[in-house]
């Protein structure tokens, strides 16, 4: 009897033991996406600062930006879009959300309205089988962080039609496991619990520059769906959801280069809207809320500088419209200022020097650095209307365009300190530039030599380098209030307009 | 329900726990019921089979013991074509609706029962559950072993109580069991299926690799459900027989057929080879007999020639081996070889392995050109299919290649104890509390984490699942 006592004592011992380091490979071979997008909403949300929750795509990831609208407004919220995210998805993720906080407003944007299937495992019966596994990958970002509940199994039961699917996203163990070959440090952390993160309240900002080859279809504010579509009967849902729970919703439809089934989609929900009464911003047939040739990171994506563009015109509407509270200076929500010093740094460092020519231009117009621009007069950059285009978004003067126009060397020098912005075309000299790194003077010489010196010290001519005779852009950017030279940025645009490192 | 599946990890523990609270008298029953219902969560449109060979051989087994001379004869050649008939069909003819999951391995053990009442050696089972449960029992019922029916008989009517001991040894060798699969056969299949797929895009060295791989593939598939069956009934109280005995280490292929599938091959000795003369009627006869049987062998793996080729080739082997013996041995004296030297059993060991490795080309691919450009372009080295990387383009990365090694390495380290009389099981049972508990928690992780599972595997099926 002793033994069997034993046995059993020792058997249960074992079994706890095994289950913790199963349960403890289990949050190691996780994929941390979710839990790294998700795990601020957990905290704020049980703190209860949520006051607006952002749902729809990776249009609302990639536009709007909870730090910029805390920092500027005040106004403290969580972006909830998920990659790929139907409207089906998203309310879904908004009654989750639900359960664990009581937001005094919800934005829906209503992207991607037209389609029309049920199942994210099935779309449509001729779509391709990547886009399937696509989706069904997309879909873990909006569901791993859930704790197993009876709302995540209803959730995924009216998200996914396969069984077997289904039962990846209720234990992710079954797919994550093989991550066993590809584990990082970060994902060992998770267990110390001081893992890696998303600092920015669920958004992710898009800062390199694509070229945008699609043309802008023209808005036609007649055209609707064809049909009544699933995910109208989502957006429908959320809408009686948060009227039913006294939440104020607005809807959305973010900017990027449309297409016509997203005008028709724009369009019908603006009609959802004036049928249940609830306010919508469309952003589609809005003119000069962005500049498509430096806001799109892509076709269908806001870069960082359109999401600022964007997010300051929510903060406004808000501040204007829904009687939220200002949370900037209460000590309660001071994470959010350590988090807004956190963003400005990483713009800042991002400012210093990108990949790509196009990008750093428009990283400076963020204003975190001060700059200097120079191009050659024979420079193919001049005659490039994307590169010209944004230099001129950059100085907010045409200055450059008559250089492009003329084949002429041009100069710029933008300080965030004083606020002065110096420009010269050809052989224009500037004399007695007051910036933060002291006065300055720019002479051109000859077509390949000019001067650039601090009026103190006529020696040392910044512009000029042996080294890089055949870069025909240089760049150079210093700290706005000490003058400190950050990088010097050399390009030889002929060849491509990625900077080396 | 598969044996690897989550349901099956449910199922045994509550079905045991029940079994063993039931009285020991009709314990056999829960276990009918139990392996039937196992069986139609398997395949349902198969049950139809197995209860057509459960009550014809009952049938036959209660007329084998009340008839004589002629009618007896007859009474056991029509039940047993009947049954051949339905399996025959089946396999050879495309009739799906008269296949059956494990339908050769349920087969062949009623036949065997057959036999044996006929020749007198047992006792026709007079109770239907008992002989179905016999049939059907569910660790079995899909891959064998193919069990004799005076071996577990007995055990069925008086049932072991619970042993600590046996349960912790059957999960023992039940998750060794699934490392042999998930770990490593399953592993291997990817690359395998890889290069068979299109074995002539592939240089000589991934041909050679890939038909290795595959020689372990089918070891560790067959062999690590074997050891789930056997782990499995050994939690129930029950022992059936060795079914692979650390094959890659023979050192003849006669020694091979020994420690391969042995439940097979000794119904084949058993039921065909000796029926047939064995080696009691002259040399050459001997050799024919050998042939018959090899070939059918490979004839009831499938319908396929290759499978026919892959037999008659291990009977050639074996056939040759016995006619080359004489030079053999004068070769070895000739050279004065010490047969007992480590180099000399190391060299007919690898030998005996390629011979084999061989064989399974024939096993393994769709048609015999394959087969044939694969035999010939093994040979042909390209070591920069390893050197530039390409071997982990097909399916497995760096670390998935270098687990495969270390986990064959581990199985031949096994497999070599085993050979000498070592038990690492035992080893393990009688270290201390610590050591013990730490190689079972490390081995389950390493299980669960680095086996083959989850979507986009079909880790669930096994090969001789469909034999």
């Amino acid at each position: 009897m002793k033994r069997k006592v034993s046995l059993v004592i020792k058997t249960a011992v074992f079994l706890v033991m095994l289950a913790a380091v199963l349960l403890a490979v289990m949050v190691v071979t996780e994929r941390k996406t979710s839990y790294m997008k998700n795990k601020s909403f957990f905290e704020e949300a049980k703190k209860d600062h949520l006051d607006v929750l952002f749902i729809g795509s990776s249009h609302v990831i990639n536009g709007i930006n909870p730090i910029d609208l805390y920092e500027d407004y005040g106004i403290t919220s969580y972006n909830l879009g998920g990659h790929g995210s139907l409207l089906k998805e998203s309310y879904w993720q908004l009654i989750r959300a639900l359960d664990y906080c009581k937001p005094k407003y919800v934005v829906v944007d209503c992207f991607m309205m037209d389609r029309n299937y049920e199942y994210v495992d099935e779309m449509y019966e001729e779509t391709p089988e990547e886009f399937r596994q696509a989706a069904i990958s997309q879909l873990h970002l909006n569901m791993d962080a859930y704790p197993l509940s009876k709302l995540k199994i209803a959730a995924v039961k009216d998200l996914v039609h396969d069984p077997k699917i289904q039962y990846q996203y209720l234990f992710d163990f079954i797919v994550y496991h093989n991550r066993w070959s590809e584990l990082e440090q970060k994902d060992f952390q998770k267990l110390s619990g001081d893992g890696e993160y998303n600092m920015l309240m669920g958004a992710e900002m898009k800062h390199e520059l694509e070229w945008n080859t699609n043309d802008m279809t023209e808005y036609n504010p007649e055209e609707r769906l064809p049909e009544h579509t699933v995910c109208e009967e989502y957006l429908m849902k959320i809408i009686d959801e948060c009227q039913r729970d006294g939440i104020g919703i607005v809807l959305t439809y973010l900017p990027f280069s449309a297409e016509v089934q997203d005008i028709q989609s724009a369009n019908s929900a603006a009609d959802i809207a004036a049928t249940y009464g609830v306010p919508y911003i469309n952003m589609l047939n809005m003119d000069g809320i962005i500049d498509p040739m430096t806001d799109l990171a892509d076709p269908g994506h806001l870069s960082s500088t359109g999401a600022k563009k964007v997010t300051d015109y929510i903060g406004g509407w808000l501040s204007e419209n829904a009687n939220l509270i200002d949370h900037r200076g209460d000590e309660a929500y001071s994470n959010w200022d350590k988090l807004g010093k956190s963003y400005n740094k990483e713009v800042r460092s991002l400012s210093i020097r990108q990949r790509l020519l196009t990008t750093q231009l428009n990283m400076l117009t963020l204003g975190k650095t001060s700059a200097i621009v120079y191009v050659n007069e024979d420079s193919p950059a001049l005659q490039d209307p994307w590169f010209v285009h944004l230099i001129s978004n950059l100085t907010g003067t045409e200055k450059v365009y008559e250089a492009s126009r003329n084949h002429q060397q041009y100069f710029m020098l933008i300080d965030r300190a004083t606020g002065n912005v110096y420009e010269a075309a050809d052989y224009e000299q500037l004399e007695n530039m007051s910036t933060a790194m002291g006065e300055m003077t720019y002479i051109p010489v000859e077509k390949r030599f000019r001067l650039l010196y601090l009026t103190s010290d006529e020696d040392t001519n910044f512009l000029y380098d042996d080294e890089h005779l055949k870069d025909d852009v240089q760049i150079m950017t210093y700290d706005n209030e000490n003058g400190e030279i950050l990088s010097h940025i050399y390009c030889e645009s002929s060849h491509s307009y990625e900077i080396d490192e | 329900m598969q044996l690897i599946s989550i349901q099956f990890l449910i199922f045994l523990p509550v079905m045991a726990f029940i079994y063993f609270l039931i009285p020991e008298k009709v314990r056999y029953i829960w276990l009918f019921l139990i392996s039937w219902a196992f069986y139609l969560s398997l395949d349902l449109r198969g049950f139809p089979v197995l209860l057509f060979t459960s009550v014809s051989t009952y049938v036959g087994g209660r007329l084998l013991e009340k008839l004589e001379g002629g009618k007896k004869k007859a009474v056991l050649a029509v039940v047993i074509c009947a049954n051949l008939l339905v399996l025959a069909l089946s396999k050879y003819t495309g009739l799906t609706f008269l296949s059956a999951a494990g339908m050769s391995f349920f087969m062949f053990m009623a036949i065997g029962y057959l036999v044996d009442v006929y020749r007198g050696d047992l006792y026709a089972e007079k109770n239907f559950l008992l002989l179905s449960l016999f049939i059907s029992f569910f660790p079995q019922v899909t891959s064998g072993p193919i069990e004799r029916a005076g071996h577990m008989l007995r055990q069925f009517r008086t049932p072991q109580n619970f042993s600590y001991d046996r349960m912790r040894d059957g999960l023992l060798q039940m998750m060794w069991g699934y490392f042999m699969k998930m770990v490593i056969a399953d592993r291997c299949a990817i690359l395998v299926s890889s290069i068979y797929a299109d074995p002539v895009k592939y240089a000589g060295t991934a041909t050679l690799i890939a038909s290795i791989l595959y020689t372990f593939e089918i070891y560790c598939d067959f062999g690590g459900y074997s050891n789930i069956a056997i782990g499995c009934a050994k939690v129930l109280g029950f022992d059936l027989m060795k079914n692979f005995d650390a094959p890659y280490t023979s050192a003849t292929v006669q020694e091979f057929w020994r420690r391969w599938h042995i439940s097979l091959s000794s119904w084949f000795k058993d039921y065909l080879y000796i029926p047939l003369g064995g080696n009691r009627k002259g040399t050459v006869r001997k050799y024919i007999n050998i042939l018959i049987v090899f070939v059918l062998s490979g004839l009831w793996h499938g319908a396929t020639y290759t499978f026919a080729i892959w037999g008659l080739l291990h009977g050639i082997y074996q056939v040759l081996g016995h006619v080359l013996k004489p030079l053999r041995d004068r070769l070895c004296d000739t050279f004065n070889v010490v047969r007992d030297s480590f180099s000399h059993r190391l060299l007919k060991t690898l030998i005996t392995f390629m011979l084999v490795n061989i064989a399974w080309i024939f096993f393994r691919v769709q048609d015999f050109k394959s087969a044939l450009y694969m035999v010939l372009h093994i040979w042909k080295t390209a070591p920069w299919f390893i050197s530039k990387g390409t071997v982990y383009e097909l399916g497995l990365d760096r670390p998935n290649v270098l687990l495969l090694l270390m986990s064959i390495g581990l199985l031949i380290g096994v497999d070599i104890a085993n050979k000498h009389g070592i038990k690492v099981a035992e080893k393990i049972t009688t270290q201390g509390i610590w050591l013990r508990w730490l190689i079972y928690i490390a081995a389950v992780t390493l299980i669960v984490t680095c086996g083959i599972w989850g979507p986009g595997y079909d880790a669930a099926g096994f090969i001789y699942q469909n034999f």
